[in-house]
C-alpha cells in the first residue's frame, strides 16, 4: 500500500516535472528572441548578463541608449556605465527599473532622459513589451507592468509571456531555437552602435500646444525617482539629450529646470547649444561651459539660463566640443551616430567626472571585463566603418541599401509593422499619432 | 499504463492553458480606413485635403514640397512622413502599403482656412466662423465625422489652427 503510495507521488512529480519543462520549453521558445530584428527588445535584459557594478546607470528611451557610449566614458575617464534604456520607456518604467537596479548594485549616479514626461498615461502594448518582458520577474515588473497596461492587455501575460506569444507558432524560425537558451548580445553596455550618416536636412515645423504643463502623474514618479536616489544616496542627474526631434519646448525645459532648482538636482539640457552653422542651414551644437555642481547636488543648465548660468560668455567661448547634424546623426536628427554619441559622452563624462568623485578602479577582474568589452566595441566600430565604406551601407546589420529604402519609401512599404516581425503580432499605436 | 495517462493529462494541461491564454489585444490591423462622415477639409488652391484621406492622391496634386521629412518610429518600422508645404505642412500615417493624411498644421499668415481663418486672427473670429464650442480661452477644438479642427490661441491671438485625423481603431 505504502509502496503504491510512493509511486503514485512519483508518477505525480513526474508529470509535474514533464510539464514544467514543457512549459519553460514553449515560453522560451515563443518568445521573441529580437536579435536579427527590433534589437531594442533585447536591451532590458542585457542588464542582467552584468558582472561587475557601475558608476553610472542611465535610463530612459532611446535617447540614452542611442546617444551615449559607456565605453568611450570608460575610456576617457575611467568610469563604468550601464544603460538601462528601452524604445519609448515611460516614466514608471524607468522608475521601477531604478529601484530594481538598486537590488543589484548601488551606482554613484542615475542619469534620467526627461523627454517621457511628456507621457501621463500608458501608450502602446508594443513599446511595454520592449521595456517590460525582458525585466526578470520580480516586484518591481509586476509594478511596473500595473503601471503601464493600456487597455485589453492582461497583467498575467507579462509573468507567462507565453500567454501573449503563443500565437507565434506559425511564425517560430531557425533564430527561435537558436536562442533558446541564449542570446547574443546586442549592445555594448546598453548602447546600440550606429556608425552611418544621415544628415539634417530640415526639421518640422513645431506645432505650438494648448497646455505645456507636465502630468501628475508623470510628476508623480519624478518626484518617487528623486526619493529613492536621495533615500539610497544615488546622485540624480535629469538630462535633456540632443535629439533635435521631437520637439522639446521651452515650456518644459522650463518645467524641469524649475523642478531641478527646487529638489536640488542637477538639470542639463543638451540643446542649450544649439545653433545654425555659418552656412545657414546646418544644425550645430556648440557645447557650452556647464555649472558645477554646488554642495547642495544641484546644478541647472537649460535653455533659458545660457550665460550667467553657465559660466558667462568667456566660458562659453571655451571649446568643448560640437554636435554637427550633417555628420553626427544617423536619422536626421532624431538620434546621434556613433561619432555623435561619442562627442556627446565625452562632453559629459568631463562634467561628471569634474564634479563627482569616482573611485579609480584597480580590480584586475574588472579591468579585464572592460577591456573585452573596448575590443568587443571597436571591433563593431571597425566592421561598421568597413561595411559603410565596402557597401554604402551597414549591410550586416540589418539597415537596408539606400536605393532599396528609398524604393520603399515611395511605394509606401515601410510599415512593415511588428506584425510583420520577430515580436510577433504586437500593433504599433504611434503615440505621435495622438492629437 | 497510469504513468501513461499522468503524461496525457500533463499534456491535455499544456494545450489547455494555451487554448485559454488568448491574445491580449485583437491581432487583426484593420484592412483600410473606411470613412463614414466627411470631415474638416482644408483647401490649398484646388487641392481638397481631408484628414484620413489617403496621401497619395494629395501629395501629387500638391507638387514638390519645399521640405520633407521621415519621422521613423523608435524600433519598429513604421514612418510617418512629414511634407511642408508654403504656409502648411502635412503629416501621414500608414496603414499597411498605405499613407494616409494625418494631420495639417498651418504654420504661418500666407494661407487661411477655407472659411477665412489665419494665424494672428482675433480669437472672436473663431467662434463668429465656427459656431460656439466648449473652450478654455486657449484651446477651441471641434469635431466632426472623423476629423478634429483645433486651434490654439496664445497671446490674444490665434497661435495654431489644425486638421487632426481621428484614427480608425487600430
Amino acid at each position: 500500500m505504502k509502496k503504491q503510495t510512493t509511486k503514485r507521488i512519483l508518477a505525480a512529480v513526474m508529470a509535474a516535472c514533464i510539464w514544467a519543462g514543457s512549459f519553460i520549453f514553449l515560453q522560451g521558445l515563443f518568445m521573441p528572441k529580437y536579435m536579427s530584428e527590433i534589437p531594442e527588445g533585447a536591451l532590458i535584459a542585457e542588464y542582467y548578463k552584468e558582472t561587475t557594478p557601475h558608476d553610472v546607470v542611465f535610463v530612459g528611451d532611446c535617447e540614452v541608449y542611442e546617444n551615449f557610449s559607456p565605453v568611450t566614458l570608460w575610456e576617457k575617464y575611467g568610469i563604468t556605465s550601464f544603460i538601462r534604456g528601452s524604445a519609448q520607456q515611460l516614466m514608471w518604467q524607468s522608475y521601477y527599473l531604478m529601484e530594481e537596479t538598486l537590488k543589484y548594485e548601488k551606482p554613484k549616479v542615475f542619469v534620467f532622459n526627461v523627454l517621457a514626461m511628456q507621457y501621463d498615461t500608458p501608450q502602446s502594448e508594443a513599446y511595454n513589451r520592449l521595456n517590460i518582458d525582458g525585466m526578470r520577474l520580480s516586484a518591481q515588473k509586476i509594478k511596473s507592468a500595473k503601471a503601464s497596461m493600456t487597455e485589453g492587455e492582461d497583467l498575467l501575460s507579462y509573468v507567462f509571456p507565453i500567454l501573449r506569444y503563443h500565437s507565434r507558432w506559425n511564425d517560430i524560425k531557425a533564430e527561435d531555437f537558436k536562442y533558446i537558451i541564449a542570446r547574443d548580445k546586442v549592445s555594448h553596455n546598453g548602447f546600440l552602435m550606429r556608425a552611418d550618416v544621415k544628415a539634417v536636412d530640415s526639421i518640422p515645423y513645431v506645432v505650438p500646444l494648448a497646455d505645456y504643463q507636465f502630468g501628475e502623474n508623470s510628476y508623480k514618479y519624478l518626484d518617487m525617482m528623486t526619493k529613492l536616489c536621495k533615500d539610497n544616496g544615488v546622485e540624480l542627474i535629469l538630462i535633456k539629450a540632443p535629439s533635435l526631434y521631437p520637439a522639446w519646448y521651452d515650456e518644459w525645459d522650463e518645467q524641469m529646470a524649475q523642478y531641478a532648482k527646487e529638489n536640488d538636482l542637477t538639470y542639463i539640457n543638451f540643446l542649450s547649444g544649439l545653433t545654425t552653422a555659418e552656412d545657414g542651414k546646418t544644425q550645430v551644437i556648440n557645447f557650452p561651459s556647464l555649472p558645477a555642481v554646488g554642495e547642495d547636488g544641484a546644478a541647472v543648465s537649460s535653455s533659458d539660463m545660457p550665460s550667467s548660468d553657465t559660466g558667462g560668455e568667456e566660458q562659453k567661448a571655451q571649446d568643448n566640443g560640437s554636435l554637427d547634424f550633417s555628420v553626427d546623426t544617423y536619422d536626421m536628427g532624431l538620434h546621434l551616430n556613433l561619432s555623435g554619441a561619442e562627442k556627446l559622452t565625452e562632453y559629459f563624462g568631463k562634467f561628471l567626472s569634474e564634479n563627482y568623485e569616482f573611485k579609480p578602479h584597480t580590480d584586475e577582474d574588472l579591468l579585464l571585463i572592460w577591456e573585452e568589452k573596448v575590443n568587443t566595441y571597436n571591433q563593431m566600430k571597425a566592421d561598421q566603418y568597413r561595411e559603410l565604406e565596402e557597401y554604402g551601407y551597414l549591410k550586416s546589420f540589418g539597415a537596408k541599401p539606400p536605393k532599396e529604402a528609398e524604393k520603399e519609401l515611395s511605394s509606401g512599404d515601410l510599415n512593415k509593422s511588428e506584425n510583420d516581425l520577430s515580436s510577433g503580432d504586437l500593433k504599433k499605436e504611434n503615440t505621435e499619432i495622438s492629437d | 499504463m497510469k504513468k501513461f495517462t499522468a503524461m496525457l493529462i500533463a499534456a491535455l494541461m499544456l494545450v489547455t492553458l494555451f487554448a485559454c491564454g488568448g491574445d491580449a489585444t485583437d491581432d487583426n490591423p484593420p484592412a483600410g480606413n473606411v470613412k463614414t462622415e466627411k470631415g474638416f477639409c482644408f483647401v490649398s488652391g484646388e487641392t481638397e485635403i481631408y484628414p484620413n484621406d489617403e496621401a497619395a492622391a494629395v501629395i501629387e496634386a500638391l507638387g514638390e514640397p519645399k521640405s520633407y521629412f521621415e519621422d521613423p518610429a523608435c524600433a519598429f518600422d513604421g514612418v510617418d512622413k512629414v511634407y511642408t508645404y508654403g504656409g502648411f505642412q502635412l503629416r501621414t500615417y500608414t496603414i499597411g502599403e498605405t499613407d494616409y493624411v494625418f494631420r495639417v498644421d498651418i504654420i504661418d499668415d500666407t494661407v487661411a482656412t477655407p472659411e477665412g481663418l489665419e494665424i494672428g486672427a482675433d480669437p472672436a473670429k473663431i467662434t463668429e466662423l465656427y459656431g460656439e464650442v466648449e473652450n478654455d480661452g486657449v484651446l477651441y477644438k471641434y469635431t466632426k465625422g472623423d476629423s478634429t479642427f483645433s486651434v490654439v490661441v496664445k497671446d490674444g491671438a490665434v497661435a495654431s489652427i489644425s486638421y487632426v485625423a481621428v484614427l480608425p481603431e487600430a
